[in-house]
This record gives structure tokens, sequence and C-alpha cells, in this order.
């Protein structure tokens, strides 16, 4: 796992999980927009390119992984909005 | 009575009065745009535009009882009580009194007191036809008549289903199966009954807008799949689009670099324009800023009110330079402190640290890529390690150390409590306390439009027949309305609009109190959330002259037609944006 390209709040979430299965809805912030998202990811991206930013769903294994490539920038946990 | 004065229209309104009273406008009070005619205590009122000259002080009509919604202008809107015409018509500075045109009686004081019936008088043929408005919120009450035939998609992320190109999850719904999708909340239903609802009654500002809505759970990641969804739509439907976000939040750095506001920068452009709310914590301490030496330390108390909860969690959100090194401690209200936490790049930066008062983990990681700054965030679980019960008449207090600081003015820091427990109540205390820089995601996008709340209503009539009333300051920037600027510096809010207390459209399958609700179709509302969909209506009457137009086209139109009262035009305030807008100016 590259912490350095996770957010306080994944970390935090990834280290408090019990459930090793557990996903975590992200956003992945990519280096290189256009490259070839790994095949067993590209179904979690709804896509076979990689974009600037990406939203997912993920689990600690996916994240390990993906903090591992290099065109990966940083990947943060979703936070909750409300009405205003 | 000077007749000369009157349109005939009028004219008819005040003959019918004088030979029959009330029962003599009552058939005749849709048509004719009159007010109160079934309301007792209240004189029958009728819709008007008084004609003057540019500077012409109507202020002491006040004393008939008419309300004028523009202090200077040569075409003003006003409610006048039926009976004052005659005196009203007698005014020197008065040339000509007419009713409104429209067969939409404009019932609520929001729209004149913002120039709306002006901008219509000017532009007729603007009512958002062409255009989306999107909306990602609680849903809309898609049997609700406002809206009939217009609804072209809901994208209920909320529902099990296939999902849509943008998000695997929720199910997109059209036509026959819109009323699969139900609003519980309601929220979604009025604001989109300001922007964009066909009502008789309270009419919306751009009521032939195609609605593309998305119904979502309030995740920023699944509010951002909705915004590229609508957008998409909008492009396969070949229609410019303007986005509402009548939401907000504080996990974020409040400059903009997150990715829910990354995504509205990337995807809005020309025709594609995202308006946000500001927010609505201008009275909550949820904000505090210290300034740290190279090796001082500061500090900021926590306080949570006693006897709210025995348990429960906080959140404690801080951001700094990039370029300096802090170290975080917690001290419990028994006076127990943690460690102080460096920064702990290249391995988890996660610290946990039971407290008789409660467990508290701290997160110091490295400087985020996004904005080169450092985030650090404190989760204190009250009571949660010993079962010792927390001390709430004692503040927690976070503690900060300068490890490396490198501007000689010292680090700022900025740090936003949030409530992990609903209804906690969590604050700071204390002189660390800053009301400014509360403006979070997506309100803090950069190509957003940003709005804060005015007040435009304090007073209504709830569906039981009583009187209701707010304590707001009528006339005046709402104070719930949340403060910027940017934590960059950036000018937000944008602009202010009204956003109290506005009437708007009911859901059916909302439960919500009988002192707010007006009617089985409507319901009053306070926020920023009421005020941003006014400007996106707007937005839509400007994208529907012109599709063109580019975030930074509409904010400047937007913000050159704004003021603050008794300031210079172009004078930017925290809390203000850059005023009140008056659309009777505002070209496409």
């Amino acid at each position: 796992m590259d912490y350095d390209k996770i957010d306080g709040a994944l970390a935090l979430a990834l280290e408090r999980a019990d459930d090793p299965n557990e996903a975590f809805s992200v956003f992945v912030h990519a280096r290189q927009p256009g490259a070839a998202v790994p095949p067993e990811l590209a179904d979690k991206f709804g896509t076979d390119t990689v974009g600037a930013i990406h939203t997912a769903t993920l689990t600690r294994e996916d994240i390990n992984r993906l903090s591992e490539q290099p065109w990966v920038d940083s990947l943060q946990l979703s936070s909750q909005r409300r009405p205003a | 009575m000077k007749h000369d004065k009157l349109t005939p229209r009028l004219s008819i309104v005040y003959d019918a009065y004088s030979d029959l009273g009330r029962e003599g406008l009552r058939r005749r009070a849709r048509l004719l745009n009159l007010v109160s005619v079934a309301e007792m205590p209240k004189p029958p009122r009728a819709v008007v535009f008084l004609y003057c000259d540019e500077d012409t002080d109507l202020s002491r009509l006040d004393e008939l009882g008419v309300e004028v919604n523009q202090r200077s202008g040569r075409i003003r809107t006003a409610i006048a009580p039926i009976d004052t015409l005659d005196p009203l018509s007698e005014q020197p500075g008065v040339s000509r009194i007419a009713s409104s045109h429209y067969l939409r009686p404009l019932m609520d004081v929001a729209p004149g007191r913002v120039g709306v019936p002006q901008f219509r008088q000017v532009f007729p043929q603007l009512n958002g036809e062409g255009v989306v408005f999107g909306l990602v919120d609680s849903g809309i009450d898609p049997n609700h008549p406002a809206f009939t035939g217009r609804i072209a998609r809901i994208w209920d992320q909320t529902l099990p289903g296939a999902g849509v190109p943008e998000g695997g999850y929720g199910a997109e719904l059209s036509n026959s199966t819109l009323t699969t999708s139900r609003d519980t909340h309601g929220h979604g239903t009025h604001v989109s009954g300001i922007a964009a609802g066909d009502d008789a009654v309270f009419g919306g500002i751009a009521p032939r807008a195609t609605l593309v809505v998305v119904k979502t759970d309030f995740s920023d990641v699944h509010i951002a799949d909705g915004i590229r969804y609508i957008f998409r739509v909008a492009n396969d439907l070949d229609l410019p689009a303007v986005i509402n976000l009548s939401l907000g939040g504080h996990s974020d750095a409040h400059d903009g670099s997150d990715a829910l506001s990354q995504v509205i920068d990337e995807v809005s452009g020309p025709g594609r324009i995202v308006c946000c709310a500001a927010g609505n914590e201008g009275n909550d301490n949820i904000h505090a800023q210290v300034s740290l030496a190279q090796g001082g330390t500061a500090s900021a108390y926590c306080s949570v009110p006693s006897g709210a909860v025995t348990a429960g969690s906080f959140l404690l959100n801080g951001w700094y330079s990039g370029a300096d090194e802090l170290e975080v401690a917690v001290a419990s209200p028994g006076g127990l402190q943690t460690a102080f936490q460096p920064l702990l790049s290249g391995q988890s930066p996660v610290g946990t640290f039971d407290l008789p008062n409660g467990r508290v983990t701290i997160v110091t990681p490295s400087a985020l890529r996004e904005n080169g700054d450092h985030q650090f965030l404190v989760l204190v679980e009250l009571a949660l390690a010993s079962g010792n019960p927390p001390l709430a008449s004692r503040p927690w207090r976070l503690r900060l150390r300068g490890a490396q600081v490198t501007d000689d003015a010292g680090s700022r820091v900025d740090i936003w409590i949030l409530d992990e427990t609903e209804g906690l109540g969590a604050t700071f205390s204390g002189r660390a306390v800053q009301d400014s820089v509360k403006v979070g995601s997506p309100g803090a996008a950069a190509s957003a439009i940003t709005v804060a709340a005015f007040t435009t209503k304090v007073q209504w009539t709830n569906i039981d027949g009583q009187s209701e009333q707010v304590s707001l300051e009528l006339d005046d920037i709402s104070d719930f309305t949340s403060e910027g600027p940017g934590r960059d510096g950036s000018e937000k809010p944008d602009i202010a609009a009204p956003g109290a207390m506005i009437a708007s459209c009911l859901s059916v399958d909302a439960s919500i109190g009988r002192r707010s609700i007006i009617d089985a179709r409507h319901v009053v509302m306070a926020g920023t959330s009421m005020a941003t969909p006014f400007i996106s209506g707007l937005v839509a009457l400007l994208l529907q002259a012109n599709r063109g137009l580019t975030p930074d086209n509409v904010r400047q139109r937007l913000r050159d037609q704004s003021r603050i009262p008794r300031q210079l035009a172009g004078t930017f305030d925290p809390k203000w944006g850059y005023g009140l807008l008056n659309a009777g100016n505002l070209q496409p």
C-alpha cells in the first residue's frame, strides 16, 4: 500500500475496517489520463481508459493494488454532503 | 381617483371591488393576479407595476399598506391592497399603475424582490424551454402538477437497478416508470419548484425547462456521477443545462481542490453551468483558525452540549501549508493528553489513543497531491475507551505544535468540526472560533456559481390558518448563510438571492410539520438551498437565449447586476458575495 497516495479519511477507514471484503466508495485521481485501466478493474471503473478523475467502489485489495500503479496519482474516500 | 393612471384590467378590479366588495373579486382572482381574496384577515391585493421616475421616493406608500419591492427604478413592482388604488393613483410620483401581465400570478414576494418581473417583461419569451434543469438532491415528487410532462429522466441512485453509464447502481426511470421514485424528504421537490415549477400559485423561474433529476444518497462520489449523468443526458438531447446543487459539507479543504469540485470544474463549460449553495452554517461555530510559530503551540477547544448524548463522535478536519510540518495532540476534558503525533509519511498515518473520556484517532498523512497542503484528521469517540461517561461540561482541546514553520508570519491552520453522530452538536469554543471560510464543497468549486441567502419573507399563514413567523431580519442577508471566502482567498459566495422564507412545491411523500405547510401542494422552507434554484432558474433563462454561455460569462453577468445595500457596486463581502441580484437589468 502506497500510503502517500491515500487521503487521511481513506487511511482512517482502511485502518478501522474489520472485514477484508468491505468496499469503499472512492475517487481515483489519475496522473496519466488516457492510459489503460487494468482489465480486472475495468468493470469497477465502468471504462477501460483512464480519465482524470474516476469514481469506483473498491475493496482494500483493489486500493492496495491501485495505489501501487504509476498512473494513479491519489485516492480519496467519498464523504457525505447534506441538503443546505 | 385618477383612472387614467390605471390599466384597463386594474380598472375592472377596482370597479368590481367598489361595487361588490370581496365577492366581486373572487371569480376574477386568478386572472387578475389578486392576493388574499379569500383570506378574511387581509385585504385583497393586486400585484402591480408602478411606473415612476428613476429616483422617486415611494417609501411613504408603506403607510397605505403598499409593499414596494424596489427603492429605485422607473418600473417597480408592488403588492397593493385594492382599496389603495385610489390614493395610489393620486401620488404625484406615480405615472402609471399596471397589473401583472401573467396568467401565472406571482403570489410570493421573492421574485419581485430581485427584479424577476421586470426581467420577464423585457424578455417575455424566456421561460426555460429548450434548457435542461438538472437536479441532484433528495429526488422529486413526479406526480406534482408543477412538473407534469417535463421530467425527462430520473436516475434514482437509491433504488436497486443496473444503473447508468456513469455509475452501475440505482435505476434510471422515464415516462411511466418515473413514479417509482419518491421524494420522501421533500427538499428536492421544493428546490425544483423554485427553479422550474409551472405552478399557478408559486410559479418557478423557468417553468418550461426540461427536468433531469438525480435522487442521490448525498455521497460526493455519487453526486459527481450524477453531475456527469445530467450533462451527458442533456448532450444526448442536444440541450444546454444548468445543474442545481443545493447541498454542501465541510470534509474538504474549502479551496475547491476536492474531487467533487474538480469534477464540476472538469465538466462545466459552454452551455454547462453548475450552481451551488453556500451553506447554512453562518450561525454555527464549526470553523476555527489558529497560527503557529516555529516550535510554538496553539489550541482549539471543542465543546459537546451537556446532556445531548451519552456517546457519539466528532471529527476535526484540519488544513495547513504543505511547506510546514505540525504535530497534533488532543487533551480530554479530564486533562489527560495524547502524545504529539508528527507527520507520518510512507506508512499508515493513523494513530489511536485511549483516554479516560474517549478514544482519539489522529491521522497525519503526507501532503495532499491535489493542493499541495497538509491535512490532518482527529476522530474523537466519546467514552468508548473505558466506559467513563463523557465530561460534556468541559471541552476537548486540540493541540498543535509547529515542528517546521517556513513563514515568519506563522503557519495558518484552518479546522472544521463535523458531527459523526447526527445531532451531537459539537462546536468550537474560545478565541480560535472564526466566522469565515465556511463555504465548503461543492460551493467552493471555482467554476460553480455559489449562492448566499437573502430574507424576503418572515411571516406566512400555515395550512391550519395560523400565522407563523421566524426570527430573521427582513430584507437583509439571512444570518444562517455561510461566510466565505475560500481558504485560498477565492471570492465565495458569488451572489445572494432570496432564500427565506420561500414558498414552493410540497412533495406528497415528505413528512413535514404542518407549521411549514401552506396548502396541500406548497410548503415554506429556508436555506441557501432555496436561494440557489432562484439563480439556477435564471441561468436556465440565460441559456435559453444564449446556449453558449460559459460559467465565467454567467458569473460576470450575475455579479454585474448584484449589489450589497449601501455599498458601492462591485464590492465583495464574505457573507454577501457581490450582493443581492437584481435581475431587472440582467442581459442574456
